[in-house]
């Protein structure tokens, strides 16, 4: 009997694939006795999320062998395409106690140290558990694992720092307001980068939003998609007196946002702090705002060299986790979660220790 | 050892240790801990100084200073917990250390021509007030302090400083320098008040300084409240005023 784990994910799948082979929990109960029959009684539990799909198996049958059985079932669903099998990558024995560790950790997410991967893990393994699908050995590699995934977090800084401009500027207005929950926000510009920061905003809290674009019926849709109102685009200036946080998007060739905008509101807003977020190439906002010292402006290179930042920072903390999760289970870091073990790293293979 | 020289030490130790956790992005009990011992220390070090004068212990420049450290340090206990302001704990040990330090000057530590003066509980009230005012404005002025450079941080996009992750957001600080700027009003207000039914009112330098501090102030907060005013001019207002106010409390 042995640890086996069989996947694919963003790093080799597109997502086209993916989503082909990802399976729902009430999938898992309607095909659990070919999952059983496949892995000759063995236990297992099912990782399915938008960026990777993960079978993790206790089971007498070999690696190879069992990824055959697996190739004959998608077959039989009508999923299986013969440009599959280079996607998937089999991992045994001990390597998927540390292919777990770094997957927990966020160290193998598609945002380095990403952290809504510890639930999708953890619901995972809880389904799983209930419908008594794992065992004893399954049940100590995922609490193993998880006290694993947990020390690389608190003992590293693979989760601190932001890694996209979205987050970045999250953080800049909140590192101004504190609490977004009371945060006036105006999106300038219905594009998709004012679409992404709006919604991190409100994952932070924020709650009201006003939506101008040229396009009224863009506005219009952004708006309901955020919960917020639309405005046209003649009356932003008539609302820049009631915001706290502008997000500038448009397709204008010259500066839409002019010092002059902001001297006729100041004593309206009574000089309170005005956060702008300019995404737009070229930019919207003229830099002369920065002069009235309650607005903070940030543009787009200011974020994006802010989340490489973060990117670079992450990537640092790497080598420490690795080290963590070498230190538990006392082997050495693998160099890629995706490579088919060879034979020798399945006889050194050694759950037992943990 | 001298009570003031543990006191120094102490301080000067914290506040090298709370720029030092700041700098790597870390908090710790232990400088919690090291405020609330320099605290335990200036409160029994003005105590002691009570004791020995059997009164309110104002009876220098010196112990001015040591009841206005005493002061800042409460209102840092305070607010650091209410405001989540823990971070202000970097500026108000230096503040502490050299309040002290200054107290230590020979020419500030002569006693008072009024030193020896009836007890009366309606002037260690007002005593009492005037320095716990002078205490809030103080703390007032540290956050008006760390705002500058907060402001300066974000203004600049100058993210690689290393305290920036640390520092609390400005609506967090602006909203503690408000109410700050409000307690130390209302206490200077109270103090003031009581000042006038004493009969020394009318011929005290330092009763005159409060005064002209109360004024100051209030224009402060009337403008504040009227018009508004930027952040940045606001701190630099408290800070200025603030500095005026010890620099003439020192040199009466």
């Amino acid at each position: 009997m042995q640890l086996l784990c069989l996947g694919i994910s963003y790093q080799n799948a597109a997502v086209s694939v993916r989503e082909k082979f990802a399976i729902s929990n009430k999938q898992i109960i309607e095909c659990q006795e070919s999952f059983k029959s496949m892995t000759d009684q063995g236990d297992f539990v099912i990782l399915s999320t938008c960026n990777r799909v993960e079978y993790y198996i206790y089971s007498r049958v070999s690696l190879n062998e069992l990824f055959e059985r697996f190739v004959n079932y998608w077959k039989e669903q009508n999923l299986w395409h013969s440009d599959d099998k280079n996607l998937f990558y089999q991992i045994e024995g001990s390597q998927v106690f540390e292919h777990l560790c770094s997957v927990l950790s966020g160290m193998d997410s598609m945002v380095l140290g990403e952290t809504e991967i510890v639930k999708q893990v953890k619901d995972a393994y809880h389904f799983c558990l209930e419908q008594k699908f794992t065992g004893k050995e399954l049940n100590q590699l995922f609490q193993k694992s998880f006290s694993v995934g947990k020390k690389i977090r608190t003992q590293t800084q693979i989760q601190t720092g932001q890694v996209s401009v979205g987050s970045v500027a999250v953080d800049l207005a909140a590192k101004i307001f504190g609490e977004l929950s009371e945060q006036k926000i105006m999106i300038i510009g219905a594009g998709d980068n004012s679409r992404v920061t709006a919604q991190s905003l409100m994952s932070r809290g924020a709650q009201s939003v006003i939506v101008s674009n040229r396009s009224h019926d863009k506005a219009v849709d952004l708006a309901e998609h955020l919960g917020g109102s639309a405005i046209r685009f003649d009356d932003w200036e008539a609302t820049l007196a009631q915001v706290d946080i502008i997000i500038s998007s448009t397709g204008s060739p010259h500066f839409v946002i002019e010092p002059t905008h902001i001297e006729k509101v100041r004593k309206q807003r009574k000089y309170k702090e005005l956060c702008i977020i300019d995404l737009a190439i070229p930019r919207d906002v003229n830099p002369a705002v920065t002069e009235f010292s309650e607005v903070y402006l940030y543009d787009m290179d200011t974020l994006s060299q802010l989340a490489d930042k973060g990117k670079e920072h992450r990537q640092k903390q790497l080598i420490k986790a690795k080290a963590i999760i070498s230190e538990a289970f006392d082997i050495k870091p693998k160099q890629a979660p995706n490579q088919q073990s060879s034979p020798d790293s399945l006889a050194a293979s050694n759950f037992n220790t943990l | 050892m001298d009570l003031t020289f543990i006191i120094i030490l102490l301080a000067s130790i914290g506040s090298g240790i709370h720029w030092n956790l700041a700098a790597n992005n870390k908090s710790s009990l232990v400088s919690l801990i090291i405020v609330l011992c320099t605290f335990f220390l200036v409160t029994y070090q003005v105590y002691i100084r009570g004791q020995a004068a059997q009164q309110c212990p104002i009876n220098s420049v010196q112990e001015l200073l040591i009841f206005i450290s005493w002061s800042i340090l409460l209102f840092y206990l305070v607010i650091g917990k209410i405001y989540r302001l823990s971070f202000l704990g970097l500026l108000t040990l230096p503040a502490v250390a050299l309040f002290e330090v200054l107290g230590l000057i020979p020419s500030l530590q002569m006693a008072f021509p009024s030193a020896q003066r009836a007890i009366n509980p309606i002037l260690e009230w007002h005593v009492f007030l005037l320095l716990l005012a002078y205490g809030a404005l103080g703390q007032a002025a540290l956050a008006g302090v760390l705002f500058l450079q907060l402001h300066r941080v974000l203004k600049k996009s100058n993210f690689s400083n290393r305290l920036f992750s640390q520092m609390p957001p400005i609506g967090r600080l602006s909203e503690a320098i408000k109410r700050l700027l409000w307690l130390g009003f209302s206490l200077l207000t109270i103090g003031i008040i009581l000042g006038f039914k004493l009969d020394y009112a009318a011929d005290s330098f330092k009763f005159y300084l409060a005064c002209g501090t109360w004024v100051s102030y209030f224009v402060l907060i009337i403008v504040d409240k009227i018009r508004g005013l930027p952040l940045k001019l606001m701190s630099i207002y408290v800070l200025a005023l603030y500095i005026l106010n010890l620099i003439l409390l020192v040199s009466i």
